[in-house]
């Protein structure tokens, strides 16, 4: 009987020393399908929570009076100063570097049919994650409460991009009770389709099921409801296709080769 | 001239008695010395294990250290375009080591070795979990070499060998290849302990690993062996 236990022994430590490195089975079945997620997610947080939100702001301060503007900039310009240079474009700066351009056409957001020119600071880490950038866009006031951004890229054959046509454009639209001035704190519905280009790719989005966004003192997006649909695409590349949905409490069902997980949204 | 000459004459005889000596040559008729020849065998068949880490430094399965030159590389969307598969764990076969030597002289050996080490690896598909494929390395080494003994007894025996060989190197990662390399096998020490059937241990650096122990077999010795 020793004899056997100890011979047992002997081979166990020989397989066991067979193993030359462990496996990398250190991510979850649908990761790559988060990841897809996770990079239209923080566009579209950028585009909101940054470019879009400011647009907000100025059409808050141009729409107040002169007393009120000064809380306004004190609340909502921290450490900024809005000046108007001479073609009537405001220009928002955060000490000597130049944050944002608007041209507002001498109208107010919340006049239908007003369509201000933002451009906003590119942000370096969505650059250098995913070689976006996000250039000139437009916000519309398409009808009482309804507002639409977009932007328009053009693009060559030379850039060997998986698209027809010769732009790439995307288009968000907001619809919310009133004019929004702080668009964390405001319940508001998102729907939209496009295109972002990441460098030599590109992500197609379609908002299936209208986005919930849930009014947050963390001025964040807090989506509890919707659904969007993504494509990757790359030339000579098979797409990559994902689904997410917005189940509340910060999370998200991706699902992705037909499987679901939840993730937890990432900021 | 003729110093010269008379110089060289006695050098070689000289040397003829040493040889004489050594071989066990009776000198006169009271003394014999034993030959080595009469106790210590002349040939081997020998196996032994060794550990893999030259053959897989040279063949790209150890990793060192990987260098992340742009921090955000792994957010690239060009990888969502890779095929979505994880790497099992690695086997590896270490190094499987089979020879012969034969003693040309006390000291002095001459014979060779055949190695093969394999390292095996699956690939699977990350989101179905389902085995994609598997990668693998085979190393099989062809090495001629001579030792020298420094400790020659019946039962212990102490030397250091030099080998220069090559290997045939196949292995399929993604795409199949195959290639020839020069490979040598160096052993500083190494210990022999037994009569017939004996153990041993190794300790130098090549493809047949940088540790090896084994077992072994004498033939062919003097009929007293």
């Amino acid at each position: 009987m020793k004899r056997y236990i100890l011979i047992f022994c002997i081979l166990s430590v020989f397989c066991t020393s067979c193993i030359w490195e462990r496996g990398d089975k250190d991510r979850r079945p649908t990761q790559r399908g988060k990841e897809v997620h996770e990079c239209w997610f923080s566009i579209t947080d950028y585009v909101l929570n940054s470019s879009v939100q400011t647009a907000f702001y100025l059409n808050a301060w141009l729409a107040a009076d002169s007393s009120e503007r000064i809380a306004i900039e004190d609340q909502y310009f921290p450490y900024q100063r809005i000046r108007v240079d001479e073609d009537g474009n405001y220009q928002i700066y955060k000490g000597e570097q130049r944050i944002s351009t608007i041209n507002t056409h001498q109208s107010l957001l919340s006049d239908i049919g007003s369509a201000w020119e933002v451009r906003y600071l590119n942000d370096d880490e969505l650059e250098q994650k995913y070689g976006f950038y996000l250039g000139c866009m437009t916000v519309s006031c398409v009808e009482n409460g309804c507002w639409e951004i977009s932007s328009d890229w053009p693009v060559s054959p030379e850039d060997y991009l998986p698209v027809t046509g010769d732009t790439i454009s995307w288009m968000l639209r907001l619809t919310a009770a009133a004019t929004p001035m702080k668009l964390s704190e405001t319940p508001y519905q998102l729907e939209g389709t496009g295109t972002f280009r990441l460098g030599y790719a590109v992500l197609n989005y379609q908002i299936d099921t209208p986005i919930q966004q849930a009014a947050n003192q963390w001025g964040r997006l807090d989506w509890t409801g919707g659904q969007v649909s993504l494509t990757a695409k790359m030339y000579q590349r098979e797409d990559v296709e994902v689904g997410a949905e917005y189940i509340g409490n910060g999370q998200v069902r991706i699902d992705y080769k037909g499987i679901k997980e939840d993730w937890d949204l990432s900021y | 001239m003729k110093r010269t000459i008379t110089f060289f004459l006695l050098l070689s005889l000289l040397a003829t008695a040493g040889w004489a000596q050594s071989d066990g040559v009776v000198q006169d008729d009271t003394q014999t010395q034993p030959s080595w020849k009469d106790y210590l065998p002349r040939h081997e068949a020998h196996f032994t294990i060794g550990d893999p880490i030259i053959a897989a430094a040279v063949t790209d399965n150890l990793v060192f250290f990987r260098m992340i030159d742009d921090p955000w590389e792994e957010y690239n969307p060009w990888y969502w375009f890779t095929p979505d598969q994880y790497d099992g764990i690695k086997w590896s076969s270490f190094a499987l080591n089979a020879g012969y030597s034969y003693r040309v002289a006390k000291w002095f050996w001459v014979g060779g070795n055949v190695s093969y080490c394999g390292f095996y690896q699956p690939v699977y598909d990350r989101p179905t979990g389902l085995r994609d494929h598997y990668e693998y390395t085979h190393i099989f080494s062809v090495i001629p070499q001579v030792r020298f003994s420094w400790v020659n007894r019946p039962i212990v025996t102490c030397y250091s060998e030099i080998g220069l060989g090559f290997s045939v190197v196949n292995f399929n990662r993604n795409t199949e290849s195959t290639f020839v390399q020069f490979a040598g096998q160096l052993t500083f020490v190494g210990v022999q302990v037994g009569y017939k059937w004996y153990g041993s241990a190794e300790f130098g650096v090549g493809p047949m690993g940088i540790l090896r122990l084994g077992f072994g077999y004498r033939f062919n010795g003097h009929k007293n062996n």
